[in-house]
């Protein structure tokens, strides 16, 4: 009997420990390993150390100009969005006005939208097709769009902005608001006023927030791909539009694995650099902070109507027009024309398969990636929250990696290693889940591991003490205690999956693309008919990515304040 | 010197300060005494500038400075976490206001080197204020808004994120400095021991009004109302029922007043232990009693179900015990009148 019971015991704890090395396990196939593909494929291409792919980037102007307009643009795409972010963030923590917290949720909105659907709606509102140029010319009987912002630096720089306001507004409102305002009262007292406030105490005051926003929206920016891909034309490339490029038009997969390393090891840089930042970001809530009024004087109106004008111009006006242009893209009134077209398969049709198949595997791929990305998160964040802290320290940084690494990388990483023994995934369907899981897994385990830490082990003895088995407890105790943290990390999960556009380019096998791949083969077509079903299928995936939103902030936010 | 006249001030519907007048002569340091939410700190922001009065007028130097901005009245604000601005050492910090005077380098050094030397700091001078303790903090943000020379000084709880054995000893050498220095003070604080050591006059403020203006001495001595009084911790506190000519009423018996009175303070200090058949003689049942060194003190029940406190010297014997019945008697000039707070 005794011996029996030691056996089981002893094959589940065999079994727990194989299920806790599980998330280890995917990491190092589905990550280290094309990793390591990358750095074979770059530093030996034939099997014998060869750095002429090194040397040539050096050497070669054009890929001097592509590491400069990489770094340029990002820097630019920061300084106009903090620039811009940092009044909208004065507004937010000292004035009250009406609807604020549901406007600065909305403005998060942005961050969700795939780069796809966000190039779209650009497209949509000033593309030479879109909104604002057709009333032009229709208004004043223009032969031509008289807005000629396709394929500039201007759009790229626009639609950067489009998506880090908020993530600037969010961490400098969030910093500010807790600053101490007697610091602000002490210094008019001591004789500063006016702009003079800004220099002495508002912006060194806010330091740490503004060098850790800056950095974020810089590494963002510095990663930028499906808006160059698709806004930018073939003039401009980042580094990583350029990996791109090499590794699937130009097939020089020595070069993109070249510069994928670079990328890799610029990456790794900033993220060090921003999590140190970040540290020092993390406020304690307890200090009084800033009490928002009404604006009383005209200036203070004036500031407050000036900023609301411009976030909602520069954040929704985009998206209605892609609503409106994908019901009216013909110009022969509002129709669903488009939405039907998504079923069908014409012959002259650049897709092998009718978009609406496209829908249907996004959805089956984006299930796939929740179901594994929640099970090994939640394996994961049990691994980060054991009692083993030194462990957990190793491992934390470890599981986060995957967000240090750009998705056209990790694509490249699985095209080069995973389609040949001793791994060959080439024709598996599950290529595509795999690699939104490796994607999402960071996500999902940021989700869960605060609610998982902020049980209190005293719970789970309580209820031991009552009679509940292991099993019981994690059923009764963990499991509801976790489930907001679950169902934040599975929307998650599933809205970057239906979005996730740089890996899906490398990956996706052309007869089962996904909804982002599909849209932006058919902006690069020409015709109205093709431009009508890409607003009409972005129309849709923006609405999924916008559905899931809501939902997280909602469960994110249910019991806190206003932020 | 600095005058308020008829300030109101009320945040939505809450009125706040609800006509104050204040004068404070030069050289004078006035306390603001009173309970959270009294207004002592509204009224404190309205001098500063910090704060717009919906009404009245604010005087200094025979100037009216109410539309005055903040940055040309030349005044000093110490805050009760007192605000040291985290991304300046201690010099930089001190420097601040001599900075937006345009002084001199030369000048500010000099001056930052005075002051810090002053509150006794002249080692720190190159310290991160992130590495103060806290009575050195307190040092700085005095010497800070010490080194412009304001023409006035405020207080706001200067001493209250402190522990109390600090305090006690801050206290008399902030008011050393003060005066040394010569300024002008408004100095904000619910302590009243902190008012009695720091204060040329108390104001005792309640429900944005000022209830009585005056030395410590008189405060506690003559309090004058029942606000007041209880605020200090006096409670031998007996309703007037009737009064008629000079002659109050009270369920202790009839005593003579000089004045309107709601009620009567007899004062504690001027309770005196007597036989129980002396004239005047109030008998009462020991309720408790405190032995604290020198003095008991004592809880009695007198009748009516009225509670007093008093002191009998500790070399009183036999000592009282509780349940014994014992006689007070009042002095005369230590009965006072006192009045409620007007309502709303």
């Amino acid at each position: 009997m005794d011996g029996n019971r030691t056996a089981i015991n002893n094959l589940s704890l065999f079994l727990r420990r194989g299920l806790l090395l599980a998330p280890l396990a995917f990491l190092a196939v589905f990550f280290f390993y094309p990793l390591l593909a990358i750095f074979a494929v770059s530093l030996a291409p034939e099997g014998q150390l060869d750095l002429s792919s090194f040397a040539q980037i050096i050497t070669s102007a054009y890929y001097r100009d592509t590491l400069w307009f990489t770094l340029w643009q990002a820097v630019l795409s920061t300084l106009l969005t903090i620039l811009l972010a940092l009044p909208g963030a004065y507004i937010f923590v000292r004035y009250r006005f009406p609807a604020k917290s549901l406007l600065m949720a909305l403005a998060t909105l942005p961050f969700v939208l795939p780069t796809v659907v966000v190039s779209a709606a650009f497209s949509a509102l000033i593309g030479p097709n879109g909104l604002v140029n057709t009333g032009l010319m229709a208004f004043f009987g223009l032969e031509s769009p008289p807005i000629q912002l396709e394929r500039t630096l201007t759009i790229i720089l626009i639609v950067h902005v489009f998506y880090n306001y908020a993530v600037a507004l969010r961490m400098l409102t969030g910093f500010w608001a807790n600053q101490n305002p007697r610091m602000e009262e002490a210094a008019r007292v001591l004789g500063v006023h006016g702009w003079r406030l800004w220099w002495e105490i508002r912006l060194p005051m806010l330091r740490p927030a503004l060098l850790a926003s800056a950095a974020l929206v810089f590494i963002f920016t510095f990663t930028s791909f499906g808006v160059i891909l698709i806004l930018g034309g073939p003039h401009f490339a980042t580094l990583e539009v350029e990996i791109y490029r090499q590794a699937a038009n130009l097939f020089n997969l020595p070069m993109a694995a070249a510069l994928s390393l670079i990328q890799i090891g610029l990456m790794f840089g900033m993220m060090i650099f921003y999590t140190r930042l970040q540290r020092r970001v993390t406020v304690d809530a307890v200090s009084a902070g800033y009490v928002a009024r009404p604006p009383q004087t005209r200036q203070a109106k004036w500031l407050v109507d000036g900023n609301l004008a411009l976030m909602i111009l520069l954040l929704f006006a985009p998206l209605l027009a892609l609503m409106l242009r994908s019901l009216t893209a013909g110009g022969e009134g509002f129709t669903f024309r488009y939405y039907q077209m998504l079923g069908s398969n014409p012959r002259d049709s650049v897709l092998f398969v009718p978009p609406i198949v496209a829908i249907n595997n996004s959805l089956v791929f984006a299930l796939a990636t929740t179901v594994l990305a929640v099970l090994l998160g939640l394996i994961t964040a049990y691994l980060l929250s054991g009692r083993n802290r030194s462990l957990g320290a190793v491992l934390d940084p470890l599981f986060m990696l995957p967000l240090a690494t750009s998705a056209v990388t990790l694509g490249f990483g699985f095209i080069i290693a995973l389609d040949e023994p001793p791994l060959n995934l080439r024709a598996s369907p599950l290529l595509i889940p795999l690699a939104h899981t490796l994607v999402a897994l960071p996500f999902v385990v940021r989700s869960v591991l605060p609610a998982l830490r902020g049980i209190s082990p005293n719970l789970q003895e309580a209820a031991r003490v009552l009679g509940a088995s292991s099993g019981q407890v994690w059923r009764f105790i963990d499991l509801p205690l976790i489930s907001r943290g679950i169902i934040v990390g599975a929307t998650f999960a599933f809205t970057t999956s239906m979005g996730e556009f740089g890996a899906s380019l490398f990956i996706a096998r052309p007869d089962t693309p996904t909804i982002p791949v599909v849209i932006y083969r058919l902006l690069g077509q020409p015709g109205v008919t093709n431009y009508g079903q890409a607003l009409a299928m972005s129309t849709l995936l923006m609405l999924v990515s916008a559905l899931g939103f809501v939902l997280i902030e909602r469960i994110r936010t249910a019991g806190i304040g206003e932020f | 010197m600095l005058a308020v006249r008829q300030v109101a001030v009320s945040f939505g519907k809450t009125a706040v300060l609800r006509g104050i007048d204040l004068q404070a002569v030069s050289g004078e340091i006035i306390c603001l005494l009173g309970p959270s939410g009294c207004g002592k700190t509204t009224l404190l922001r309205v001098i500063a500038g910090l704060e717009k009065p919906q009404q009245g007028e604010v005087w200094f130097d025979n100037q009216l400075i109410t539309n005055i901005p903040i940055h040309q009245r030349n005044f000093g604000l110490m805050f009760q976490d007192f605000a040291l601005f985290p991304h300046m050492n201690v010099a930089k910090n001190v420097a601040f206001g001599l900075k937006m005077q345009h002084v001199s380098p030369a000048e500010q050094q000099r001056r930052v080197h005075e002051v810090l030397e002053l509150v006794g700091l002249a080692e720190l001078e190159n310290r991160d204020v992130s590495r103060l303790s806290g009575g050195e903090r307190q040092r700085v943000a005095l010497a800070r808004s010490l080194a412009p020379n304001p023409r006035l000084l405020m207080l706001d709880e200067p001493l209250g994120s402190l522990d109390a054995a600090l305090r006690e000893r801050l206290v008399v050498e902030l008011r050393d400095i003060i005066k040394r220095v010569g300024l002008t003070a408004v100095y904000v604080t619910h302590d009243q021991h902190e008012a009695f050591a720091i204060a040329d006059r108390i104001a005792i403020m309640n429900a944005g009004l000022i209830e009585q203006i005056g030395t410590p001495e008189t405060i506690y001595r003559q309090p004058s109302s029942v606000f007041a009084t209880r605020f200090l911790g006096l409670n031998n506190i007996v309703p007037v029922l009737h009064q008629t000519d000079g002659k109050a009423q009270t369920a202790l018996g009839d005593f003579l007043v000089a004045g309107p009175a709601d009620a009567l303070l007899l004062h504690p200090d001027g309770l005196k232990r007597v036989e129980p058949d002396a004239p005047g003689a109030l008998a009462g049942t020991v309720e408790e009693c405190v032995f604290q060194g020198d003095s008991y003190r004592l809880q009695l029940r007198l009748q009516s179900d009225l509670i007093f406190t008093l002191k009998v010297p500790s070399h009183a014997t036999p000592s009282p015990r509780p349940g014994d019945t014992i006689a007070v008697c009042p002095q005369p000039n230590t009965i006072l009148p006192l009045v409620n707070t007007p309502q709303l």
